[in-house]
């Protein structure tokens, strides 16, 4: 098992060095001179070769590649921001707390409020309290999350004045983001843990658990729930992975300083070299989360263990 | 002997999609005397399990419906009237059961020994390593090979016959009155089922327990049960002792039952068949719901139910016996 952790882990080096090939092709492919396209129409040409000496885009492709990698493994280097002149990486991992607090407590409160929901609305199945669970998930499935975030803006920092509007200053701030996140997230996990829940409560061995004499909380969590967890944990990764490069809009309305917003204006500003910084860094974090996500699984179902061990692996 | 466990007028009923009411049990009556096995007989879609999940109330409600009846459990106390509790500690306490399919019935999750442990835990005070003591020689009495192996391992790592063997030691933990066995043979193949029949016959003869043993196979329950119960689209058409019914079987339903069954002394070429299949809850026919199928079919089968005929210890649901019993 922890060998096939360490194989696992092993195997993110080729693929995150294929990511880092992507990325910087596709960046640096695209037609136009980098320079002309950051200094603008009225740069004088001697401006714009000037620029590109500096940041060595006179060289060719392979060139330039080659240096990159470089950096990135010898010095953990990911050149320098265009505008700035600061080192990219430093400025792409200032910007990640605010952006990782507001996407893990999105996700966690999304998972504390629709699971219990969903596997109410499953246990209590065709009666009033699914229908009316049912009716909340699509309720909150249908609200968008900047206009909750406006909403809760004006509702508890501007009438009540109770929360900060904007910024990251402590931890109050980033309340009313991570609810703005959570709120509509949870109407997928109402549905996802309804939907395993049904799957499971009708197998027999919930009604062995029965047999056995088991209390019904025990039959529903310990032996239910067990066997309903993992597409849950799945979808809490996969949402967190998402919020991490996507909560751009939560970020925009309360004025967070987050990754999201820097890589919005780094685009707009036609600031390669963060743009790739911020792309590799999710894309590192995105396979990152798979592979935990993984190894939960083989922790916990122990079919999948099993394979595992079977493989040598 | 003495009645152990006694349902009277059983009525289970399930609201349909349509929200109409389907009876699945329509006053089904039947008795397990101490120490003796009961064999509850009929094609698919009997009302045979329904029966028998009904002992321990296990029917989700909803969709069930404990529409009337009792089930009387030692003389003393009705079970559809039990609180959760008392339901709980029955469960598993007095009454152990076993299932058809023993790869769903036990969870993926835990291992055999945490779920044998579980099982002693809910109703004995039993420590951890004590528990693992007692899941072994239940296993051992089981005739599970490789006890300590076969604790360590999940279900999916066993064969079917292993499986129903850990369900039975699992069943047995807490040394139950009676043991209710839902088609415990019908998803493993022959030889296993024979082994499986034997182990219970032979632990029944060592702790004294009664069985309730369900079944669509009527040579397996001629074999080992004491008494007989034969159910038709949920309603009881005969119950017996057990030789008197593949004997001389009275009910026309019993009595296909018993032709169609495959003899060793019979070379006819082909095996007589009911004609036809069993309706479904919701197409019941009215009176005899057998009388569709049966040969022996009168004007009055069509229209109105059978009373119950006796014969000293036999019970009877037929119209052509009506009125003709002694008692």
């Amino acid at each position: 098992m922890a060998r096939h952790a360490l194989n696992r882990t092993l195997l993110l080096i080729p693929s995150l060095f294929l990511v880092i090939f992507l990325i910087f092709a596709i960046l640096n492919l695209i037609p136009g001179d980098p320079g002309r396209m950051h200094l603008g129409i009225e740069a004088t040409q001697e401006a714009v070769d000037m620029f590109n000496r500096q940041f060595g885009l006179d060289k060719p492709f392979l060139t330039r590649f080659t240096t990159y990698v470089t950096g990135i493994a010898t010095r953990f280097d990911f050149g320098l921001s265009y505008r700035t002149r600061e080192a990219v990486m430093p400025a792409v991992l200032s910007r990640v707390p605010p952006t990782f607090a507001i996407a893990l407590f999105g996700v966690s409160g999304a998972v504390l409020f629709g699971v219990p929901l969903g596997v109410l609305a499953a246990i209590k199945r065709s009666t009033l309290t699914d229908t009316n669970v049912t009716a909340l998930a699509l309720l909150l499935s249908a609200i968008p999350n900047f206009w909750l975030g406006l909403m809760l803006l004006q509702l508890f920092s501007v009438v009540l004045s109770i929360l900060p509007t904007y910024g990251a200053s402590s931890w109050k701030s980033f309340i009313l983001p991570s609810v703005a996140l959570a709120l509509p997230g949870s109407s997928g996990f109402i549905r996802l843990a309804r939907a395993t829940m049904l799957d499971v409560v009708h197998q027999e061995y919930i009604t062995t658990a029965r047999a056995k004499g088991a209390p019904e909380y025990s039959v529903i969590w310990r032996h239910a729930f067990r066997n309903a967890a993992l597409p849950l944990i799945n979808g809490a990764g996969l949402m967190f992975a998402g919020l991490l490069g996507g909560a751009v809009i939560i970020e925009a309305v309360f004025s967070l300083p987050g990754l999201g917003r820097l890589m919005v204006t780094a685009i707009q500003q036609r600031d390669i070299p963060i743009v790739m910084g911020c792309a590799i860094f999710l894309s590192f974090v995105f396979m990152a989360i798979i592979l935990i996500i993984d190894l939960i699984y083989a922790a916990l179902d122990p079919r999948i263990k099993l394979r595992y061990q079977k493989g040598g692996k | 002997m003495d009645s152990l466990l006694e349902a009277r007028n059983l009525q289970v009923h399930f609201r349909g999609p349509n929200k109409e009411i389907l009876k699945a049990a329509e006053g089904v009556s039947f008795e397990a005397r101490k120490g003796e096995t009961l064999g509850i007989v009929g094609e698919s879609g009997c009302g045979k399990s329904v029966c028998c999940m009904s002992i321990l109330k296990l029917l989700p409600s909803p969709p069930a419906i404990y529409a009337g009846g009792e089930m009387i459990f030692d003389g003393r106390f009705d079970i559809l009237k039990l609180n959760k509790k008392s339901l709980q500690e029955l469960r598993g306490g007095r009454i152990g059961m076993i299932f058809q399919e023993p790869m769903a019935a036990l969870n993926p999750a835990y291992t055999i020994g945490q779920q044998m442990r579980e099982a002693i835990q809910l109703h004995l005070p039993a420590t951890k390593a004590e528990a693992r003591e007692m899941s072994c020689d239940l296993l051992a009495k089981a005739r599970v090979p490789d006890v300590s192996r076969v604790l360590d391992s999940y279900s999916f790592s066993l064969s079917g016959g292993m499986r129903q063997r850990v369900m039975i030691a699992m069943a047995l933990s807490c040394q139950p009155d009676l043991l209710v066995a839902d088609e415990p043979t019908t998803a493993l193949d022959a030889t296993i089922q024979s082994q499986i029949i034997d182990l219970i016959s032979s632990i029944q003869e060592e702790t004294g327990m009664s069985v309730i043993l369900v079944t669509h196979d009527l040579s397996l329950v001629s074999e080992t049960a004491d008494s007989m119960l034969v159910m038709y689209a949920g309603f009881a058409c005969e119950s017996a002792p057990a030789n008197e019914i593949s004997e001389h079987p009275l009910h026309p339903y019993t009595k296909g039952l018993v032709e169609s069954r495959p003899s060793s002394r019979v070379t006819a070429s082909r095996l007589p068949v009911i004609p036809g299949s069993v309706p479904s809850l919701a197409s019941k026919p009215p009176g005899c719901p057998f009388h569709p199928r049966c040969a022996y079919a009168k004007a009055i089968c069509a229209s109105q139910f059978p009373p119950e005929t006796a014969y000293g210890n036999r019970k009877v649901s037929c119209w052509l016996y009506a009125g003709e019993g002694s008692s």
